[in-house]
């Protein structure tokens, strides 16, 4: 009773250390294949680029110290972070990256006006002077443009460097999507987050409950199905239902289509877990044909790898199983 | 109706692949079923399904493999997974001691929801990775023969080792399930004639007609 369970809770700063680095792994691990995420290392928009003047040769030194994550990455670092700072009964739960993530996109993607980065274009230059110095140190040297030219000899060496690193924080990283998303994380979290706590998983309100939620409503609509899977092939709904319903089905579709699944979710003025289960047994009605053709192993595979398929039939689909007040 | 239901193989062996978040576990997955590896992988939620049919002494083993989530929050489900699995492949990674030192915890883990004759291999994963080494291959092995288990170091990305930590414990699992067989033959024979030897399991409780002996006919 002693060991395992408490000991996590007793270790304090250590425990936060382990947390940060789980969230540094996670947040390297979001949707890797888009660029928004990763960055592109080749803009260097990676690295803070400091400055520096060596006044004795007459000659700009570039130091890039080689930031691990983008800048947008970084962002949602703060986030999570500061969201496990904020909820020490949670803290962070691997799968929240996946959540956020498409937040964080929408309003960085937002084309308000206020996170227009035309204010910083002269400081964009340690930027470019960056990209240059990747191709040929020297080359740059020749290309330097009147601006960079200007802030270079008007400013101290510290001066520069503080102008430089505060900056381009702004130029690429609004701070308003950072903290927009934040806040609807914290508030979307709010009707999920007891999926992501352990001591909840086998309540009325934890995961579990949830996921056999999902399997009475398999078996109001479909009984079929559901007798072929969970008695027949013995599937288990919690095998692929666990990952759907704690991350709300990122993990299921390409990005554009989970956006679109988001859409009708977060717009359900009932909230989105009804509507959550509504769309999860959709999926499963959908490919219905093949479940019941198919025995464990296919299923698994299958439910684990949900095809592509038209998100709009999905959403319909998932509408006809009853209005806001059904189940 | 094309029934994708396949009975081509001998044997069916469940494994688990545990270890601490981060150390590779579905590299490990992904290129010891499909060949691939990809340098960042989403993070497993839950568990991952996923199998490969290989030869092992003559015989067509089909390995069904769950890769679980590291992390400890998902630890009370994951364990869930570990019923019916015959063998386990517990993977650190040799660049973080941490992950290392965490094997005991995954052991303890596994000694309480697994079988106790499941057959363990530890991997040491990232062997590509020398000069971030923190942990050394001696240090491995001898854990490794303190507590039982076998051992590798693996590279997922280099493709070292992966079939062979899996070809290791399924070849184990084998032999195991033969001896077993024979011993339970042996049994059989042993308690030939009828009314002397040790009564072994005669399951006759409620079944009246009795008639359906099903398996082990010889």
């Amino acid at each position: 009773m002693v060991a395992d369970a408490t000991n996590s809770n007793t270790r304090g700063p250590l425990q936060d250390t382990e947390i940060i680095e789980q969230i540094d792994r996670d947040v390297k691990r979001t949707h890797p294949d888009m660029q928004f995420f990763n960055g592109d290392s080749s803009i260097a928009e990676s690295n803070r680029v400091s400055v520096y003047l060596d006044i004795k040769h007459n000659f700009l030194k570039l130091v890039v110290l080689t930031s691990r994550f983008s800048l947008h990455q970084e962002a949602m670092r703060h986030i999570l972070i500061i969201f496990a700072k904020l909820n020490p009964g949670i803290r962070y739960v691997q799968g929240m990256n996946e959540i956020l993530a498409p937040l964080f996109y929408v309003f960085k993607n937002d084309p308000e006006p206020n996170n227009a980065v035309w204010l910083m274009k002269p400081l964009l230059c340690p930027l470019l002077l960056y990209k240059s110095l990747r191709l040929s140190y020297t080359n740059y040297i020749g290309n330097m443009s009147a601006v960079i030219h200007d802030l270079i000899y008007s400013v101290t060496f510290v001066h520069a460097l503080k102008l430089v690193s505060s900056d381009i924080r702004k130029l690429s990283a609004s701070e308003h999507a950072e903290a927009d998303a934040f806040f609807c994380f914290v508030e979307l979290l709010s009707g999920f987050r007891d999926n992501f706590c352990q001591k909840l998983d086998n309540s009325v309100v934890g995961i579990r409950s949830t996921i056999s939620k999902l399997s009475e409503l398999l078996k109001k609509h479909d009984g079929e199905l559901w007798r072929h899977l969970e008695v027949t092939t013995k599937v288990n709904p919690q095998f692929y239902a666990f990952r759907w319903i704690t991350l709300l089905l990122t993990q299921e579709f390409n990005f554009a289509n989970c956006l679109h699944i988001w859409d009708t979710l977060l717009s359900d003025p009932e909230g989105p877990q009804e509507t959550l289960l509504r769309i999860c047994c959709a999926m499963l009605i959908l490919v219905r044909r093949r479940l019941l053709a198919g025995d464990f192993t296919s299923n698994l595979k299958l439910l684990q790898n949900y095809p592509s398929t038209n998100i709009s039939h999905l959403l319909y689909a998932a509408s006809k199983l009853g209005g806001p007040s059904a189940s | 109706m094309a029934h994708r239901v396949d009975h081509e193989y001998d044997y069916l062996f469940k494994i688990v692949l545990i270890g601490d978040s981060g150390v590779g576990k579905s590299n490990i997955l992904s290129r010891f079923t499909r060949n691939e590896f990809s340098l960042d992988s989403k993070s497993t939620i839950g568990v991952e399904f996923a199998t490969k049919t290989l030869q092992i002494e003559a015989k067509t083993v089909k390995a069904q493999i769950w890769d679980t989530a590291g992390q400890e929050r998902y630890r009370a489900i994951t364990s869930a997974y570990y019923r019916g699995a015959v063998g386990a492949l517990l993977v650190y990674d040799i660049t973080k001691k941490q992950t290392f030192d965490n094997v005991q915890r995954w052991l303890r883990e596994l000694r309480d929801h697994a079988d106790s004759n499941i057959v363990i291999m530890m991997a040491g994963n990232k062997s590509d990775l020398t000069h971030l080494r923190a942990v050394s291959e001696n240090d491995g092995q001898e854990f490794a023969e303190k507590e039982g288990l076998s051992f590798l170091e693996t590279s997922a990305l280099e493709s070292h080792n992966v079939e062979k930590a899996f070809q290791t414990v399924l070849t184990e699992i084998y032999h195991i399930i033969n001896k077993k067989a024979l011993a339970a033959q042996e049994a059989a024979r042993n308690s030939g004639p009828p009314g002397q030897g040790t009564t072994i399991h005669v399951v006759d409780s409620s079944d009246a007609g009795s008639s359906k002996s099903s398996c082990c006919s010889s």
